[in-house]
């Protein structure tokens, strides 16, 4: 893009491309070669214009070096036109006061030369001044814009603590008009003088502030919690003269932090309320079990002579319910006691819980003539001594459950160490979990496979619960037919 | 076999009682049974005897946990600052079975812990474990 032309130096010659500028020289040279004749006979005065027309042009054209090229080359050039016109060229030049005019034509081609080489220069600083300038315009107007605009209130103050600049955001903030907000002192806005000897202190020290929390008065005197980002300018000498930044007020973040909070305080309640609930529920329903389940007990052993056989196998029927019940709301209690416990995290030797587990595991291992063998020596883990228990009795006692009558359970225990934490394993023979229906083993009630055998659904659950409160994780590796591995992660305690 | 001189059940439900005092009259027939219904009797029954150390000798109480009025724990601290029946044994049976209560009872001294079974013949074993508990708590349990 060409430059604008509103400088009439510009619109001269100067600026043409060297070629035009080029030919035009040539016709001044050719009219100056064919003018000389005529106007030589005019006199010295003619000649000396003739002589200057050229040099001030080529000197307007090519500069200061062109004003003196040409200058000197007019002087050779005058000779050989005058020594064809009949004339002694050379020494009509030398002698008889040719030699002043020369110089004057070269001094004049040379001072127009500089001349124009000065007018281009100061052209091309105007212009570059200019730019800058339109530059610096629409820079400030658009921080103009942004600062006008922002929806966080900024602010300029003086070190001796006027606003002197404020965008409307602020004027917002506290409730002032922009005309007493400048007419106001600083501390007036600070609700506690203290923060402000604070601020003041910190953004001397460092130049800047970030996020400083103070509380502000609005005009109403309503105090607002604030946090200030700002940076100290200083002038040459390195003095404080102002301080720029912004505000945000935080006070609706504050608010809804506290909405959050107490919405969360209320669902803590509800939910524990619900597990107190389910707890008190599961306990009396347990009484009228164990009233249930005492007297059919009864009848169905000491009075069974007495009854008929219909009578026989109905309270039979009786009994094998509540015992089913029973068995449900004993898990039920449990899944509540593992979720509502206190947990301590301390060293436990996982071969002593196995031990404990074998115990009362007993009657079940016998029962099926199961077995049950611990692989190398187990690692100790962080863990709470009651959840583990749960966990590794429930996880045993599934490994002894899930297995075909056919077939004699065998349980194989291992851990190894996984970084920080120990991989305990429980590995059993049975039936196996097909892998779509592993995300439905863990969740509570959920049986995979009620009509082969018994259970609750809870047991998982309980597992899945008591691991995730150690901060643990559980998973298993199964097949369908090809036995299942129980896992459980632990954070592993030094050994 | 006359393993214990007295039987306290405390037990509230009715039901239950039904059921206790059938299952203790096929273990110990000859045991005089007391029955109350909650912690306030069942203190005012130990108070009334705890002038004489020798009518308490060589008995058990029964302790359901959730009674009215006064709790069963209430009762254990009770007895725990009563000198002449801190040695009696005491042990609780209680509809659902919770480690924490246990752990709860046991610090303020009860002696045994036990959860009521469906099954009615399970109580027969929890009664023969109760009387082993006293026997073995009081100060001639040895020679008996």
């Amino acid at each position: 893009m060409r430059p604008e032309r509103r400088n009439p130096f510009r619109a001269s010659l100067v600026v043409e491309p060297m070629w035009r500028r080029l030919v035009l020289a040539l016709l001044v040279v050719a009219v100056y070669v064919v003018g000389f004749v005529p106007l030589y006979r005019e006199g010295d005065t003619a000649v000396l214009a003739l002589s200057m027309f050229p040099v001030v042009i080529l000197a307007w054209l090519f500069g200061a070096w062109g004003g003196l090229v040409a200058g000197v080359a007019s002087v050779p050039l005058n000779a050989l036109l005058l020594t064809m016109v009949g004339e002694q060229g050379w020494d009509l030049i030398v002698r008889e006061g040719g030699a002043e005019g020369s110089a004057l034509v070269i001094v004049v081609g040379c001072v127009v030369g500089l001349l124009r080489d000065l007018g281009l220069r100061l052209d091309r600083h105007l212009t570059d001044w200019r730019t800058a300038e339109r530059a610096l315009r629409e820079t400030e107007d658009r921080y103009r814009v942004l600062f006008e605009r922002s929806r966080d209130p900024m602010y300029v103050s003086t070190a001796d603590g006027r606003v002197v600049e404020a965008n409307d955001a602020l004027v917002r903030l506290f409730g002032y008009s922009r005309a007493e907000l400048l007419d106001l002192e600083v501390a007036q806005l600070y609700a506690e003088p203290g923060d402000r000897d604070l601020f003041r202190q910190r953004i001397d020290r460092d130049g800047w502030v970030e996020d400083f929390p103070v509380q502000v008065r609005a005009r109403g005197g309503e105090v607002r919690d604030c946090l200030i980002t700002a940076t100290a300018r200083r002038d040459a000498e390195g003095r404080i003269v102002q301080y720029q930044g912004s505000i945000r007020d935080v006070s609706q973040d504050w608010a809804l932090h506290q909405l959050a909070e107490r919405r969360t305080r209320e669902l803590q309640a509800a939910a524990a309320e619900l597990e107190a609930f389910t707890y008190s529920v599961s306990h009396d329903l347990r009484t009228h079990l164990v009233t249930l389940g005492g007297f059919a007990s009864i009848l169905g052993t000491d009075h069974r002579e007495e009854m008929g056989e219909k009578a026989r196998e109905f309270v039979d029927r009786i009994l094998t319910a509540s015992q089913r019940m029973d068995a449900f709301v004993q898990d039920i209690l449990s899944y509540g006691r593992v979720s509502r416990a206190p947990v301590r995290l301390e060293r436990v030797e996982l071969a002593d819980t196995v031990a404990v587990v074998r115990g009362s595991l007993a009657d079940q291992i016998a029962e099926r003539r199961g077995s049950v063998e611990v692989e190398g020596d187990l690692l100790p883990v962080e863990a709470d001594r009651m959840l583990i228990e749960r966990v590794v009795e429930n996880l045993m006692a599934n490994a002894l459950k899930f297995v075909p009558d056919d077939k004699l359970p065998q349980v194989r225990i291992g851990s190894r160490r996984q970084e920080s934490h120990v991989r305990f394993e429980i590995r059993d023979n049975g039936v196996g979990i097909a892998s779509e229906d592993v995300p439905r083993a863990f969740r509570a009630f959920e049986r995979l496979d009620p009509g082969r055998f018994p259970g609750t659904g809870v047991g998982l659950a309980i597992v899945q619960k008591a691991v995730e409160r150690m901060g643990g994780e559980v998973g298993v590796h199964s097949e369908r037919g090809g036995g299942s591995t129980f896992y459980v992660l632990l954070r592993g305690a030094p050994s | 076999m006359a393993p214990v001189g007295w039987i306290l059940l405390v037990e509230d439900e009715p039901d239950h009682r039904v059921l206790l005092r059938e299952a203790l009259g096929r273990v110990a027939t000859d045991v005089p049974v007391h029955e109350v219904e909650d912690g306030q009797e069942a203190i005012s029954w130990m108070r009334k005897r705890a002038a004489d150390p020798e009518a308490l000798r060589g008995g058990v109480v029964i302790l359901d946990l959730g009674l009215p009025r006064v709790s069963g724990f209430q009762v254990l601290e009770w007895m725990r600052e009563m000198p002449p029946l801190v040695r009696i044994p005491v042990v609780v049976l209680t509809a659902s079975e919770n480690p924490m209560d246990a752990d709860h009872a046991f610090n303020l001294g009860a002696r045994g812990y036990f959860q009521k079974p469906t099954d009615f013949r399970r109580y027969l074993d929890i009664f023969r474990r109760v009387f082993q508990i006293a026997i073995e708590a009081s100060p001639d349990g040895a020679d008996t």
